[in-house]
């Protein structure tokens, strides 16, 4: 196996281990012109380029989330020069497996993301985080901030979240 | 609602969602997309440098060349001043590459927040650095200029040259309204464009890395 074979299939790996993680955070962050997929496809893209420089000081997927997170935060405040619509790669494609999923589920689901966006930036990019599972001592990695401040914020903005989806499931 | 049911239900927004990745494709596609975006910076910077070599020449043949001993100085500048221009473009280009996704979220925010503000500081200053000089150096090129019979100056230019008063006054005043129309956008950029970024950037680095706020 050749070098850039190996890159490649370590790059799959990653994709494939990450994937739901990366379109579930672009599609809270996507704004218009921009589409989640837009967001997935430049995270990919920024992974591929940094994927050299990961040094193994962090697990692999806190790594990933915190380029997910840059991508996502630098396109929502337009930082970038060109925040338009990227050309969509052929080779990433997005489907709908099964409509099979419960109304109720799905309108739960509308008013999670709903309170997740009303809330401010800083808190949305920890939130998301912990609702990927992550531990507080990887959220403090992804994001630069100290353990116990995670656990400070959390307190905040699970009150928030709760305040905010508790009279809408009632 | 439980934690759990709330990371349950995060878990299956995406559930029903296939996202089909053919990395080999994708690999390629990237690497054309790396060689593009490597193609327009090198057309950009060969372009830039193009144009100060170009006008690097020029002044060295006029300095070379035109015996009036203001426009002589003037020209000497322009080259310095050329050169000055690559230095701070290449200067600047280190400063935009050196922002990295793969650096912790507050960290890279004020990384970025720093890059943003040495460009909005640039644009604010460019009258002392980009507008100026070059119009100072105008200002003395085209005064120096003299006539060719007084200094013995066998060229083409005779046909053109002594040139009046009232036409280096009219050359001036116009170099006047590019440069001061130049200083102008360059502040509008630097408040219209910079200044809300690193402001919406130092909200949200502060709300992330204050804790004093959730006491």
């Amino acid at each position: 196996m050749t070098n850039k074979q190996q890159d490649t299939a370590y790059f799959q790996q990653v994709v494939e281990d990450n994937k739901h993680s990366i379109l579930r955070i672009c599609t809270m962050y996507a704004v218009a012109p921009l589409e989640p997929e837009d967001l997935f496809q430049d995270v990919l893209f920024q992974i591929w380029q940094s994927l050299n420089k990961f040094q193994g000081k962090s697990a692999l997927s806190t790594w990933v989330y915190r380029i997910t997170l840059n991508v996502c935060m630098k396109a929502k405040l337009k930082l970038e020069k060109t925040n338009n619509r990227t050309t969509p790669f052929d080779s990433i494609s997005f489907m709908q497996a099964s409509e099979t999923n419960e109304v109720v589920e799905n309108e739960k689901l509308e008013f999670l993301k709903h309170c997740i966006a009303a809330l401010e930036e800083s808190d949305k990019s920890i939130i998301v985080l912990f609702l990927e599972d992550l531990s507080y001592r990887d959220i403090a990695q992804t994001t630069g901030i100290s353990e116990n401040h995670v656990a400070v914020k959390m307190k905040r903005i699970r009150k928030k979240l709760l305040g905010c989806i508790t009279p809408k499931l009632t | 609602m439980e934690d759990n049911e709330l990371k349950q239900l995060w878990s299956q927004s995406t559930s029903n969602v296939e996202i089909k990745v053919d990395v080999t494709t994708l690999v390629v596609e990237f690497e054309t997309k790396i060689t593009k975006m490597g193609q327009v910076i090198k057309t950009r910077d060969t372009r830039e440098y193009a144009a100060s070599l170009f006008g690097m020449v020029v002044f060295a043949y006029f300095l070379i060349e035109i015996p009036f001993p203001l426009t002589k100085i003037a020209s000497g500048l322009a080259i310095i001043w050329f050169g000055y221009v690559v230095f701070k473009i290449n200067k600047t280009k280190k400063l935009s590459s050196r922002v990295g996704a793969e650096l912790p979220v507050l960290a890279q925010l004020q990384l970025e927040k720093s890059a943003l503000l040495e460009q909005k500081n640039l644009l604010k200053t460019a009258a002392f650095w980009y507008v100026i000089p070059p119009f100072l150096m105008n200002l003395l090129w085209i005064t120096g200029l003299g006539s060719p019979v007084d200094y013995q100056w066998e060229t083409w230019a005779s046909a053109y040259l002594p040139i009046s008063t009232n036409t280096k006054l009219f050359c001036v005043l116009g170099l006047a309204v590019f440069y001061g129309f130049t200083i102008w956008i360059n502040l509008y950029a630097a408040k219209h464009k910079f200044e809300p970024l690193i402001k919406k950037t130092e909200i949200l680095e502060a709300h992330l890395g204050s804790i004093e706020q959730e006491k």
